[in-house]
């Protein structure tokens, strides 16, 4: 099985003090200087595809699992240590666009690159991201794939038919489902335990595989955003 | 500018869908007569019941089999994609964030998630919505019709709300719907839910700095002594000390307590926004400066297990006595 995880390197925004938030003439905040990590619902994504992966491999079940970022090249050291997790694929789409507010955009580069390799199976990302919280960009990826979605996921196992079963918060309660891939999972709650965190690296001799800038027929693809942001203002102490 | 409102009757929640709707239509001053509500429903029993608090008094009520968001989109823009309204409300919930999304995507419209409020005019909608992990609220611009909006969670009912005297439903039966293709088995289990926390009166929350899951287990005993429940703020949850189901803020709970007790909790927006309904806020924390400290009613600058002790301690002597 073939699973892509998309995930995106972030600001950790906790780190900001009060008099940092000043909102530029473009809406955005300057937030270059303070120490970054994954996404920490992408990160809840890639320990569960290491975590289908390792009983996968016990069982004689062949799992590739493959990372994918938009980013600049700010993301290469992550790149690298998910290689050293267990990574196959670890794949960068050079943009240095401000795409914090454009999860449609987003969505069209990562549907053209699962076009392209065609051989995923399940993709897995995170629900939303903390600078824009679109809490869009795996249901579009889903709406221009047309493959199926399933959101909250908490759980992915291999089913021993070679299906996947999926386990999933909804609100009804927890629905557990057996799925024939392809299938898009978004993954919407932490999991205790960070996988990524505790696993000591090894060293990786295999450079990460970076891709170039996305091609002049994603360009095309592109589709005029459908909404954008006028202003912000400051939440702090709004009680 | 005509809207539909769709709810999910498949959910629990179903009675908190149409007051949060409620308050979002009054506080944006939308109400209109002829909206409709669109009610997915799987228990033919319930029907009635499920009508008596819609935000809207025309109701179309469609009978499924179970709630699959893939069954219920494909009928929804079937319905709809003839004669599209130009705005669309989903509530916060899973279902509604997930649909608000795809249902526009497939009607060629836009959509924006957890929005708090709404300003519109007969050409154009602006929405406001947390950015940056809650520290910011952004105004967004919406440009292509149908607009279809999930509302942000822990909207919580209008005192002044609507009074509708007679509601109109029509039925359709869509239950012989097939389940989506790429199922192939589908249990589900009614989980212990976060609904502990969110109906409690009283709440103890735990942040990062109780430091480990031993304070946690303490922390436990001491809120249930003080017949409070228990909730986390993310690290508690992320580092495994507490279970999920304890979670209170974006990816949790949406707590609206009498009092809440915020313990050694830094209160981060995404925190703060699960905890800022209740009445009264008390911190207890060792850093003054700190965003919770700014954000309570109440502060108390000191280590949280010695307050705790002591509070512990009054009320095991006021129950002696």
């Amino acid at each position: 099985m073939n699973v892509l995880v998309c995930f995106k390197v972030v600001p950790d925004l906790d780190q900001l003090s009060g008099s940092d938030w000043v909102v530029d003439g473009c809406s955005r905040v300057e937030t270059r200087f303070i120490k970054k990590m994954i996404n920490p619902y992408d990160e809840s994504a890639l320990e569960l595809a290491l975590k289908l992966a390792n009983p996968a491999k016990v069982s004689g079940i062949t799992t590739n699992l493959s990372a994918l970022t938009i980013a600049d090249s700010g993301a290469n050291l992550t790149l690298k240590n998910l290689r050293a997790l267990g990574y196959q694929q670890a794949v960068r789409i050079e943009s240095d666009a401000e795409l914090d507010f454009a999860p449609q955009e987003i969505a069209i580069l990562i549907a053209a690159y699962i076009r392209n390799a065609n051989d995923f199976d399940l993709i897995i990302i995170g629900q939303q991201s903390g600078v824009g919280d679109n809490a869009k960009t795996p249901l579009l990826t889903a709406e221009l794939m047309q493959w199926p979605c399933i959101t909250q996921v908490t759980a992915i196992e291999n089913d021993p038919a070679g299906n996947v079963k999926v386990t999933s918060l909804a609100d009804e309660g927890t629905v557990t489902r057996v799925i024939k891939p392809p299938c898009v999972l978004a993954v919407g709650t932490p999991l205790p335990f960070p996988l990524c965190a505790y696993q000591p690296l090894k060293r990786s001799r295999n450079r990460p595989q970076y891709r170039l800038k996305p091609s002049a027929a994603q360009k095309l693809e592109k589709q005029h955003p459908t909404y954008r942001i006028l202003r912000m203002l400051s939440c702090l102490n709004s009680k | 500018m005509n809207y539909k409102v769709v709810l999910n009757g498949c959910s629990p929640n179903f009675s908190n869908q149409c007051s949060s709707v409620s308050a979002f239509l009054i506080s944006s001053n939308i109400l209109d007569r002829e909206a409709q509500t669109l009610i997915f429903y799987n228990n033919s029993a319930a029907k009635l019941k499920l009508t008596a608090e819609t935000p809207t008094s025309l109701l179309h009520l469609i009978e499924i089999n179970n709630y699959e968001a893939e069954t219920v989109l494909s009928i929804l823009a079937e319905l709809e994609k003839p004669n599209p309204a130009d705005l669309y409300l989903f509530p916060g919930d899973y279902a509604g964030s997930e649909l608000a999304v795809r249902f526009a995507y497939r009607l060629g419209g836009s959509s924006l998630a957890a929005v708090e409020s709404l300003q519109m005019d007969q050409h154009q909608i602006k929405c406001t919505k947390g950015v940056y992990n809650g520290y910011l609220q952004g105004t967004f611009k919406l440009s292509k019709k149908p607009y279809c909006l999930s509302l942000a969670r822990g909207i919580l009912p209008n005192r002044d709300s609507q009074v509708i005297e007679k509601r109109e439903a029509v039925y359709s039966d869509r239950s012989e719907e097939r389940q989506p293709a790429y199922i192939v088995k589908r249990t589900v289990e009614k989980a212990e839910s976060l609904n502990e926390l969110e109906s409690a009166k009283f709440v103890v929350a735990g942040g990062r700095g109780i430091k480990n899951k031993d304070n946690y287990l303490k922390l436990q005993t001491s809120a249930s002594l003080l017949g409070a429940a228990l909730g986390v703020s993310r690290p508690v949850a992320l580092n495994g000390w507490a279970p999920l189901n304890k979670l209170i803020g974006a990816s949790g709970a949406i707590i609206n307590p009498e009092i809440c007790l915020a313990l050694a909790v830094s209160g981060s927006p995404a925190f703060f926004g699960g905890i800022e309904k209740s009445r009264k806020i008390i911190a207890i924390n060792t850093d003054p400066q700190t965003a919770i400290v700014n954000n309570a009613d109440v502060a108390v600058i000191d280590d949280y297990k010695a307050v705790l002790d002591e509070l512990t301690r009054l009320i095991g002597e006021d129950k002696n006595h």
